[in-house]
């Protein structure tokens, strides 16, 4: 539990728990804008994502990464509000999966059981560390970006430039909206902020080249899903699994399979990190037994998920785009900037 | 290392799961859906027709074959009404992923085919591939007499369309094209028309021109020429013969490659539209015949007609379409759209009138690439 993690490692987790956000994107973050701008907006996330982090990097370089451990009552807070952060997101991230195989796979099957058998299966992967979840990352990330880039060449003969847009046409406003609205919905930035302590190497750099690959490639996957589908791209549910299915070369057809495989294995580990990070955050805190805490989330977990199972109202107030901006925002810059305070005070209270 | 193998091997548990058929019924309780035809009725209900595969009992009793595939003709208020009810009498289960083409009625296409289409574009069982094709009359009796019980009709459909890469006289549209061009901006769209004719007295099907929509509705035919200048204004056209007229007689190119640049400028408050279309092309008939040599200015000659053959075909076509028909199908108010946004803002209310103001400008730039022998000396 208290092992650590290279930083290579750490951001190969981070991409692919990233990639599994934008794979399984669906057109009503990105309805007031045109298809153009839905590339152009990666830009804006990239610059939003650095400001909202640069509190946690002061508060790092001002007082070092261990002080990120929970100490005291303000530890025992921060504690609480990361793991309702990480609870949230984990049933959001399960809730879009099921909501897929619900509709796109066995759309006449019911998926709980589908649904429970990946909870048991998080759980065991949060049960055997970050270490475990880490190496799985490095493992996957190749295959994964490599049936990436054989969809990508496959859908090449599929482009239409005319499905282009002018920039800007309804305004930078809306742009921006959509940008923060995609913030709101990378928890990886929570997940960073507080596992910093356990990474090794330089974690600073990491960050940027992670920003910057995530970006790079979201505006890849959206440049193809709006060229690719153009107007259809908003009737779809998952655009990204439409434009996959669309996909052919040679005698293959069809290549959602491959998105629904790098869905599923993204999916593991997005929720196995996240319930192993409840399990460190609360265990810490309060000293309870990881194992404990690892069962209580996986229970609670099912039951939120099953509650949410084939009811598309429940899935959508789940799926709030605001609700989830409000949770990083209060998880990453704000409870920096207070623990930023919080040192401060302290520091001057001593020198008095 | 042990571990992440556990995690690998855990996350293949639910991959094999979560494939398509898993908890599927076998494929002899199974229907297995290859092309689906939509008619309207007078009372606004829907026939809905589908071509299935035969997946049991290949003959009769008596040692006979059974038909290969069969056809299934039922009502609906709706068409996903319809295809469930479909059926309904014998408890199999429809499998609509390897739908190939869906066929428009005569009757439906008049009067608008965006709503029968909604259920295509919602349902995750349809592949937003599947051709769509319209027909001069009735799609179930389009496929009655299509049908010769052992041959697909829909895949033959399909062949036919996918040969538009191949066939400038074939268009072709998927489902996804035709609903980004039906929401697109300014845009009318078009569809091949398939229609059937006897070989031998066995019904064989084949393409047979174009259909143009504005609004969802149907507005008018394309017949080959025109379909073969649509091609070359949208940038589609890639291989095949053109006949044309010389003074001493018809002749024939065989295009090898082509592509066609579209831009637009302003004068005042016209849009100029500027068609350019390059064509690569061999000499597949000459006029006279008899195989003699040509020369250089008859090559040339040849040349310059097929030029103005296709440059004149194209112009006629801009004005059928934008100034007659006022459907905007092969798309150039994109352009406007994409170029100059302000002016397309402007003009989103009147785009039709303003279509039919602008300019076309066509200019076709052909290579003789080879003349099936030297020239004459």
């Amino acid at each position: 539990m208290n092992s650590k993690i290279s930083a290579f490692q750490f951001y190969s987790i981070m991409l692919l728990t990233r990639l599994l956000t934008t794979l399984t994107y669906t057109p009503k973050y990105t309805e007031e804008i045109t298809v153009s701008d839905m590339i152009l907006q990666t830009l804006f996330r990239f610059v939003f994502g650095i400001i909202i982090f640069i509190p946690v990097f002061m508060l790092n370089k001002k007082y070092g990464v261990d002080n990120q451990k929970g100490n005291g009552a303000f530890g025992k807070i921060k504690a609480v509000i990361f793991t309702a952060v990480f609870f949230y997101f984990s049933v959001s991230t399960l809730s879009r999966l099921e909501l897929f195989a619900g509709t796109v796979i066995f759309p006449e099957t019911d998926v709980k059981f589908l649904l429970l058998l990946v909870i048991l299966f998080c759980a065991y992967g949060a049960y055997l560390g970050l270490e475990s979840i880490g190496r799985s990352a490095v493992l996957f990330v190749t295959p994964v970006l490599l049936s990436l880039i054989v969809i990508g060449l496959a859908l090449v003969k599929r482009i239409d430039w005319l499905n282009l847009s002018p920039l800007f046409y309804n305004g930078v406003l809306p742009v921006a909206k959509t940008a923060l609205n995609a913030v709101g919905r990378t928890v990886e930035y929570a997940v960073i902020a507080v596992s910093l302590p356990f990474i090794t190497g330089n974690a600073k750099k990491g960050f940027f080249i992670w920003m910057g690959v995530q970006t790079f490639i979201t505006a890849v996957i959206f440049f193809f899903v709006g060229t690719v589908l153009g107007e259809f791209n908003k009737m779809q549910l998952f655009p990204v699994y439409t434009i996959a299915s669309m996909a052919q070369f040679s005698f293959f057809r069809g290549l959602g399979a491959i998105i629904t495989g790098a869905w599923i294995l993204c999916a593991f580990l997005k929720i196995s990190l996240l319930i192993f990070l409840q399990a460190k955050l609360i265990s810490e805190a309060f000293g309870v037994k990881k194992i404990t805490v690892i069962a209580v989330s996986g229970v609670l977990l099912a039951a939120v998920c099953l509650f949410i199972s084939g009811n598309v109202d429940r899935f959508n107030i789940v799926d709030t785009s605001f609700v989830k901006f409000i949770l990083i925002l209060v998880s990453v810059p704000i409870l920096a900037i207070a623990e930023l305070i919080k040192e401060r005070v302290a520091k001057c209270a001593k020198q008095q | 290392m042990r571990k992440a193998a556990i995690i690998l091997i855990a996350f293949l548990c639910t991959v094999a799961l979560l494939n398509r058929n898993a908890f599927k019924d076998d494929i002899s309780n199974r229907t297995v859906v290859q092309g689906i035809g939509i008619d309207i009725n007078d009372d606004e209900t829907y026939t809905v027709t589908l071509e299935t595969i035969n997946t049991e009992n290949y003959s009769n009793s008596d040692g006979s074959a059974k038909p290969v595939m069969n056809l299934r003709i039922v009502d609906g208020k709706t068409v996903s009404s319809a295809i469930k009810s479909a059926f309904s009498f014998d408890g199999k289960t429809p499998v609509l992923s390897q739908n190939r083409v869906i066929i428009i009625g005569k009757d439906l296409a008049e009067k608008g085919i965006i709503e029968a289409l909604d259920f295509f574009i919602r349902d995750a069982e349809n592949y937003p591939t599947v051709q769509v094709a319209a027909v001069e009359e009735k799609a179930a009796d389009f496929f009655k007499n299509a049908s010769d019980e052992s041959s697909v009709v829909s895949r033959n459909i399909e062949k036919i369309l996918l040969t538009s890469d191949e066939d400038i006289a074939v268009t072709s549209i998927t489902l996804c094209e035709l609903a980004n061009r039906a929401e697109s901006k300014g845009q009318a769209f078009y569809m091949p028309i398939v229609s059937t004719f006897k070989e031998k007295d066995k019904p064989e099907v084949k393409s047979n021109g174009t259909a143009v929509f504005r609004n969802g509705k149907y507005v008018c035919n394309l017949d080959d020429e025109e379909t073969i200048a649509l091609n070359f204004l949208c940038n589609n056209a890639r291989k095949g013969a053109i006949d044309f007229y010389t003074d001493n007689g018809p002749a024939a190119i065989s295009v090898i490659k082509s592509s066609t640049a579209r831009s637009v400028d302003y004068s005042s408050d016209t849009p100029n539209f500027n068609v350019k279309i390059k064509i690569e092309a061999d000499i597949a008939e000459a006029s006279g015949g008899g195989g003699y040599n040509l020369s250089e200015g008859e090559v040339s000659t040849l040349n310059r007609n097929a030029e103005e053959k296709i440059e004149n075909s194209v112009k006629s076509l801009c004005q059928k379409l934008y100034s007659v028909e006022k459907a905007d199908a092969p798309g150039l108010s994109r352009l406007i759209y994409i170029y100059y946004p302000e002016k397309f803002r402007a003009a989103e209310k009147n785009l039709s009138e303003i279509m039919t103001e602008s300019h076309y400008a066509v200019e076709v730039e052909m290579c003789i690439r080879r003349i099936g022998q030297d020239y004459s000396s």
